[in-house]
This record gives structure tokens, sequence and C-alpha cells, in this order.
């Protein structure tokens, strides 16, 4: 008897298999990380920030750190992406990182491009995942403290939702194309 | 047990509002950046083949038009002020990385911005921004940016 769809649903979302590929791509996040962020750090060791010239806030409500603490938010970005590469406290890592590249992106119109919005969501994505569990120091360390080895698998949905994303960004360029007139 | 499963259901609640979360909200930025100027998650990559160019002045009170590469009261300079998407140097003949409307909504914003943030400058009572813009090849077109004005007078 074939399964009703909310059940095929309900089986894809709860599935679970290897994360393997995606640590992979947790360990080229780090420095893609840093690339992104080069010109904040860049005016940072000049002490500039994004609000010290013409930036565009998306609303009045969106939270705005003060200087100091924006600084020190950036700076320990560096000690993250490097964190998440090597896979060291992976989870407080990836999600660090994914919560100030996303609020960072965020606090500026003028911020905003397609690719690091991308960035986005692959490290919302990664921060999702229960990352660290192979080619990562975490599962060294574990080895070390004589800790049974974890499987790198996991429930695959937040993979599937990468996969979502990647595939409205062809689409959407796509379509966006078809539909002008110029192309 | 009864509160393992607890979580358990909270978890499993907890997936499908983030996957329909994340779609729907995708499903607005894709539709939406047909509409709005900017395209967060709209995700048209493909920028057009657009240039602009800016002769952004500032109007002092008694009716006089200088040039922003002309020395500034406060000792101000664009540059510093405005550096992002291009803006810093809008004289130079440039692509529209982001498109032309985008890079025309940051430069009305810009001058309004630095209308609002030289205070030691008492003599400019706004700033204009004359574009020249060529979509995809087409053009040139001009279109005049104001700032809102500013109070006048000593710092």
């Amino acid at each position: 008897m074939a399964t009703p769809p909310v059940g095929r649903i309900d089986s894809i979302i709860d599935s679970t298999g290897s994360l393997r590929a995606i640590e992979l791509l947790r360990i080229a996040a780090g420095p893609i990380t840093l690339l992104h962020l080069m010109p904040f750090f860049r005016d940072a060791a000049n002490g500039l920030v994004y609000s010290d010239r013409f930036s565009q806030p998306y609303g009045d409500w969106y939270p705005h750190l003060p200087k100091m603490i924006y600084l020190l938010a950036l700076w320990a970005m560096i000690p993250a992406a490097i964190a998440l590469s090597v896979g060291l406290a992976t989870r407080v890592a990836s999600v660090y990182a994914a919560g100030f590249v996303t609020y960072n992106l965020f606090l500026s119109r003028t911020h905003f491009f397609h690719n690091r919005a991308f960035l986005v969501v692959m490290l919302t994505g990664i921060a999702l995942l229960p990352l660290g569990r192979a080619l990562a120091l975490d599962a060294r360390l574990r080895a070390r403290r004589g800790q049974p080895r974890l499987t790198p698998e996991g429930l695959l949905w937040p993979v599937l939702l990468m996969r979502f994303e990647v595939i409205v960004v062809f689409v959407a360029s796509g379509v966006s194309r078809l539909i002008d007139s110029d192309w | 047990m009864i509160a393992d499963n607890a979580r358990l259901g909270r978890r499993w609640w907890a997936r499908r509002v983030v996957i329909v979360t994340v779609v729907a909200l995708q499903a607005v930025g894709a539709i939406g950046a047909y509409s709005g100027s900017h395209q967060v998650l709209g995700w048209h990559m493909f920028s057009a083949s657009s240039d602009w160019r800016a002769d952004v002045l500032r109007v002092t009170s008694d009716g006089a038009r200088h040039p922003i590469s002309d020395p500034w009261p406060g000792g101000y300079r664009w540059p510093d002020l405005v550096s992002a998407r291009g803006l810093g140097s809008p004289q130079v003949r440039q692509h529209a990385t982001a498109g032309l409307a985008v890079t025309l909504d940051h430069l009305s914003h810009a001058i309004d911005w630095v209308a609002l943030h030289t205070p030691a400058d008492g003599v400019t009572v706004r700033l204009e921004a004359d574009v020249t813009y060529w979509h995809n090849g087409r053009g040139p077109v001009t279109t005049l940016s104001v700032s809102a004005e500013r109070p006048v007078g000593p710092p």
C-alpha cells in the first residue's frame, strides 16, 4: 500500500543520514566568512564601524549595538571562524558565526549582496546541524578523552532546506532573466 | 519518559515550523523582489548592464552650488562620509553592481544622510545629486535627487 503524501513528507523531514559532506562545507565556511568580513575588519582596525559612514538601515526597529560591543562582536568572529573550520566547540562557533554574519548583513542595505545572503543561508544550515563529529578537533578530543565516537550522522532536514535554497537561487535567477525583455 | 516524549514532540513540531517559515520567507522574498527596489532573498543574481555617474553638489544659502570635491566647511570629505557600493566616487561613470534602482536609492539616501551628519557645516542648505544613467546600454537619462533641507547657521 502506498504511503500517504503527509506520511511521505514526514518521513523526509525526519530522515537521518551522513553529514560528512557538510563537514567539508563547514571547513570551507570559516575562511569564506573571514574573507566576507575583511572590509569590516579593515575599517575596525581604523576605529571605524558601519555607523560612522553612510548606512541605510532596513528599519528603526533593528537593534544597533554600542560601537565598542559591536567591535568586540566583530573581532570575536576571527576565533569563531577558525573554530568553525577546525571543528572546535563546533556548535557554539557555528551558531555564533551564523548569528553575527546575519546580524551584520541586515545592519544596512548597503551591506547586502546576493552572495553574502547565500553565505547566511549556508551558515544557518551549518548551525542547525550536529557537526563536529568528523574532520573536527571535537571528534579527536572526544577520542582522546576516551568518550565513545559519535557517528557523523543526523537529521537531514537542514540539508534539505539548504538544497531548497540552492534550487531557488537557480530558478529565481533564471526566471528573472527569462521575463526581462533585454535578455 | 513522558518528559522525553514531550521534548521530542516539541522538536518534531519545531522542525516543521522552521521549514514552513523558511519556505514562506523565501517565497515572499522571491516574489517581492519584482516590486521593490531592494531584493533580499530575490536572487536576481545577474545585474543589468547599467552604468551611472552623478555630480553631487552642495547648495549654500546664497544659492551657489559647490561640487563635493571643493573644500567643505567643517573639513568634511565626501569619501569619508560615503563609501559603500561605489558611492564614494559618484563623479566616475561606473557599473551599477546592485542594479540601477538600488544604486539610485542608495545615492538618494546618502545625500540625506550627509545633510544630517555634517553639523559643522553652517552654510549648506541641501545637497543635490545630478544623476546620469545608462540602463542596459540605453540612454543617457538624467535625473535630479535632492536631500532634505538642513538648518543653516554657526555650528
